[in-house]
């Protein structure tokens, strides 16, 4: 399950701003990435979690190139995404595709399932005979467990998962190499939510793929990935494998997110024994000075430091990294 | 007798497809100051369930049906008029909805939306009402709450709409509060303060607490009582230190068996095969079956009526409707005590 070594993807100092107010009020700038910098082996399952506004969402987008980055580079296998020729562009569109949290949104209303493959075939596989099209289809939708009857029918009469199922064949469809899955089963109901899991899971061993899940939720993200990235306004606070970091979190804002995430008591009344993180994400607007997380931390130091100073992501060398003054002795203690 | 009973509720909806058949036969009890909890997925029921409670569905094209039962304290809802039940909402029984931001209005100051309230149901003059919804907007856990009570709606985060959703609901001073996903538009760690917040209310105020989820944690965090819903009925019922630990409905059993942990891996899932039926045709029998792994003929054929598990242990029986702490499920053959871990 692991990568096979290889980085895939490299994203250095990635910033992304966006403009707010009207021209008169220039200057208030939505810093949604603020220098972000991974990369994704070939062949692991990422994850990307983060509550809303921390900008997992322009990062995806920005990886895309859906967005043009205010600074810093995208590479796929060493070529910036950004910069890509046309004809190179095309390549890039078939390497890497997205898997939406909406599958009705993302989906033509008027156009049966079929056709829609059909009409990707089209642009991306201009050697493929109408009849080869035709039994990719039927292949593709039998890959994600979808009845070749399923060709014939509009999006709206499809349910929840199976229109979910609908969106991984549209992306499967060009033969991707990495699938970014955006909230992938967020919109889903738990019993379909692990149907969807474990397809995710078993493509992925199957055809080889590189995924780079983004979502809010840690228990989708312990089932299926090799290493995750926690964002809290649009900076990586910690990395490492997700077993590590799940088991022995470093940074206290990983530790909050996992609280609130612990898994049922078999007991009643457990609220009050709760870690309840104080305070919501700030805005991205106005993010507090040094390290951005220091109005909710629990133990922020005192003196000077947390508030004026950004920590930096350390140890630089090793797997696991954390942004955090306090953090960074528990990682490189003995 | 319980603050609210509801008996054999029926509600019906007219759609495209034919007659949905949403809320089919819902027998509920709240005790007072208890927090009981409702749990389902998409298409269970549950929403409308809320809604019916207090006569608030659209005419147009829902029906609650003959024979529907819903007493506050012993008077009976369904069919009271609406001047009747104006007098209920908001002062007897409130609710919280999931988006805050669709139920508040833009264009009036928290606090003028919560002495709006307080004029109506507990006819405060200006002043009166000026502090008292301060000190509500104190009471769910808003600082600086005197100024906040100007700000408008969008000058607010996520998790302080709904804190003040849930002050404007208190205005009343409801003997029960209704919560229908109150956290599920919301950040993870906010989440968890909300329904912190929901909890202290409800003991603070000796208020009963009726809470609607798909998510099972919420429920088991907060509430006493868990009802599981599926097919527009309650299929499991009982204490939630029960009923997690020990599910008897399959169905309960898969909702458990497919949720993740952050605390291991698990090499596969195990989800319930297919999704929720449509209410326009449920299935013939147990309305589970064809997502049952344990079904026979039986179930395909007759559908099982809610079982008491308590009486059960002393040789069987069918359950009295009702009876909010009973042990009961909707299964011909309740399950083996399989363990969930955790």
């Amino acid at each position: 399950m692991m990568g096979k070594g290889e980085a895939l993807l490299e994203i250095r100092d990635l910033r992304n701003e966006f403009p707010q107010g009207t021209r008169g009020r220039r200057g208030r700038k939505l810093q949604a990435l603020r220098g972000v910098s991974l990369a994704v082996m070939e062949g692991e399952s990422f994850g990307i979690v983060g509550e809303s506004g921390s900008g997992k969402t322009t990062l995806a987008r920005t990886i895309l190139r859906l967005l043009r980055p205010t600074r810093g580079t995208v590479k796929y296998r060493g070529m910036d995404v950004h910069t890509l020729a046309a004809k190179d562009l095309l390549a890039f569109r078939k390497k890497v595709q997205i898997v939406f949290q909406d599958p009705f949104g993302s989906l033509n209303p008027r156009i049966r399932a079929g056709r829609m493959l059909d009409e990707v075939l089209q642009v991306h596989r201009p050697d493929l005979s109408r009849a080869a099209r035709g039994e990719r289809v039927e292949e593709l939708l039998s890959l994600v467990g979808l009845r070749p009857e399923a060709a014939l029918r509009y999006p709206h009469e499809f349910s929840g998962g199976q229109r979910q199922r609908l969106g991984i064949a549209r992306a499967l469809s060009v033969e991707p190499e990495l699938l970014i899955l955006d909230e992938p089963v967020s919109a889903l109901d738990l019993s379909v939510q692990a149907q969807i899991l474990n397809l995710l899971v078993e493509l992925k061993a199957s055809l080889g793929l590189t995924y780079i899940l983004i979502t809010h939720d840690l228990s989708v993200l312990r089932q299926v990935t090799d290493r995750v990235g926690v964002f809290y306004l649009g900076e990586v606070v910690e990395i490492g494998p997700t077993d590590a970091l799940f088991d022995d979190p470093a940074h206290p804002y990983t530790k909050g997110l996992l609280a609130a995430a612990e898994p049922l008591k078999e007991s009643e009344g457990e609220v009050g024994q709760w870690a309840v993180l104080p305070g919501e994400p700030p805005s991205a607007i106005h993010p507090p000075t040094g390290c951005a997380f220091h109005p909710r931390c629990p133990h922020p130091s005192k003196g000077p430091g947390c508030a004026d100073e950004a920590p930096s992501l350390q140890p630089a060398n090793k797997p696991r990294k954390v942004a955090c003054f306090k953090a960074r002795e528990h990682l490189t203690g003995p | 007798m319980s603050l609210l009973e509801v008996r054999n509720l029926r509600t019906h909806l007219l759609t495209q497809d034919g007659v949905a058949r949403a809320v089919d036969g819902v027998d509920l009890d709240i005790p007072e100051g208890e927090a009981v909890g409702v749990v389902g997925e998409s298409g269970s029921g549950k929403s409308l369930l809320a809604l019916s409670l207090l006569g608030l569905l659209p005419k147009r094209n829902c029906e609650v049906l003959e024979g529907s039962s819903v007493r506050f304290r012993g008077a009976e809802l369904v069919g009271a008029g609406e001047k009747n039940l104006r007098r209920i909402r908001g002062r007897e029984v409130a609710m919280v909805f999931q988006e805050p931001m669709t139920s508040l209005n833009p264009v009036y100051s928290l606090g003028n939306q919560i002495r709006e309230a307080l004029t109506l149901h507990r006819d405060m003059g200006r002043k009166d009402s000026a502090g008292e919804a301060v000190r509500l907007l104190e009471e769910v856990g808003i600082p600086d709450a005197a100024a906040r009570a100007k700000a408008f709606p969008h000058q607010l985060s996520g998790g302080m709409r709904q804190r003040a959703m849930i002050a404007m609901a208190l205005a009343g001073d409801p003997s029960l509060l209704v919560a229908d996903e109150p956290t599920t538009a919301l950040d993870v760690t906010v989440q968890v303060q909300i329904l912190a917040l929901l909890r202290r209310l409800q003991e603070e105020r000796g208020m009963a607490l009726l809470l609607i989820s798909h998510d099972l944690r919420v429920v088991a965090q907060v509430c006493r009582t868990v009802f599981v819903m599926y097919g527009g009925r309650m299929v499991e019922q009982g204490p939630t230190s029960e009923v997690f630990p020990r599910p008897k409905h399959p169905y309960t059993r898969g909702l458990l068996g497919s949720r993740l942990s952050v605390r291991d891996r698990r090499s596969r899932l195990r989800p319930i095969p297919g999704e929720v039926p449509e209410a326009t045709a449920w299935p013939k029998g147990c309305r589970f079956h064809p997502r049952c792994a344990e079904v026979v003929q039986i179930c395909r054929r007759e559908e099982p009526p809610m079982v008491s598990l308590s009486l059960e242990a002393r040789g069987g029986g069918l359950a009295l409707p009702g009876g909010g702490s009973e042990r009961a499920a909707r299964c011909w053959f309740p399950g083996p005590e399989e363990k969930e871990g955790q």
